[in-house]
């Protein structure tokens, strides 16, 4: 059984590379018990996206005031 | 001859808001910023912004808002990026930049010893995060939970993110391991998500 640190190593590395078929099958067990890690997986995808949209927008704010 | 001499001289530089000194210096700046954090390497960041801001010249004229501008001149940056780091024939030797983060082979705080959640740090719901991406506030603690990143966490991230390279090319930039770096981005993923729980999510639930 995966604790909540090993689960979120996979999360995290399921942008990266594909996971093995156990690897997921364990991951999916432990998500249907574990709500923490279950917002964790649901999270993850965003800080990509806050990472590109401060890329795109930054200093937006200054633009604005000068 | 007897050019009439133009009042105002016509401008080389396409029109435009990069022909408007201050919104140059300001979005240079930030390509600066932004160049740095990736590069870490203060000439190599400076040449990036300069061949990102000359590219965006050639076509600054067909840009009417100052957004839409800002938008298309980072992307460029963002591309010449990706391509100096490829390039970067630099000697992997600089693990030893990365020991912070592999060195704890324990794992991140956020866990008790059992590998469970620490209390104050267990992720909880997070209603309608995709709100936030467009929130000048949010971003704003974005950007300083990324800046209280261990930098080499920070600079993989944004590597592995922003410029949107595989981890085999994050590999061979740096030296490490596809191990190293999914630990790293882990960790990363990790910090600023705890940074956000703590500071955005559910601001009064913990520490800092």
């Amino acid at each position: 059984m995966l604790n909540c640190h090993e689960a979120s190593f996979l999360i995290s590395q399921a942008h990266e590379r594909r996971l093995s078929l156990s690897e997921r099958m364990k991951l999916r067990l432990h998500l249907g018990i574990c709500r923490a890690c279950r917002n964790f997986a649901a999270d993850v995808p965003l800080l990509g996206k806050a990472a590109r949209a401060l890329a795109d927008n930054d200093g937006r704010q200054d633009g604005k005031k000068a | 001859m007897n050019d009439p001499a133009p009042e105002v001289p016509v401008p080389e530089l396409p029109a435009g808001a990069l022909a408007d000194p201050r919104f140059l210096a300001a979005i240079r700046e930030e390509l600066r910023r932004f160049a740095m954090l990736q590069l870490r390497n203060p000439e190599e960041a400076e040449d990036a912004v300069q061949e990102a801001l000359v590219g965006a010249l050639k076509n600054a004229g067909s840009f009417r808002g100052e957004a839409a501008l800002r938008t298309w001149v980072f992307a460029i940056l963002r591309n010449k990026l990706a391509d100096v780091l490829r390039q970067r024939q630099r000697a992997p030797a600089n693990a030893g930049e990365f020991d912070g983060a592999l060195d704890q082979d324990g794992m991140p705080s956020a866990f008790d010893q059992r590998g469970k959640w620490r209390e104050n740090d267990e992720p909880s719901r997070w209603d309608h995060p995709e709100k936030a991406l467009h929130d000048r506030q949010f971003l704003a603690v974005f950007d300083a939970c990324l800046g209280r990143l261990p930098p080499q966490q920070g600079q993989v991230f944004m590597m592995r993110e922003v410029v949107e390279l595989e981890t085999r090319e994050i590999c061979e930039q740096l030296g490490l391991s596809a191990g190293n770096v999914h630990v790293i981005l882990h960790r990363a993923r990790i910090g600023l998500r705890a940074c956000l729980e703590h500071n955005w999510i559910n601001p009064g639930a913990g520490p800092c």
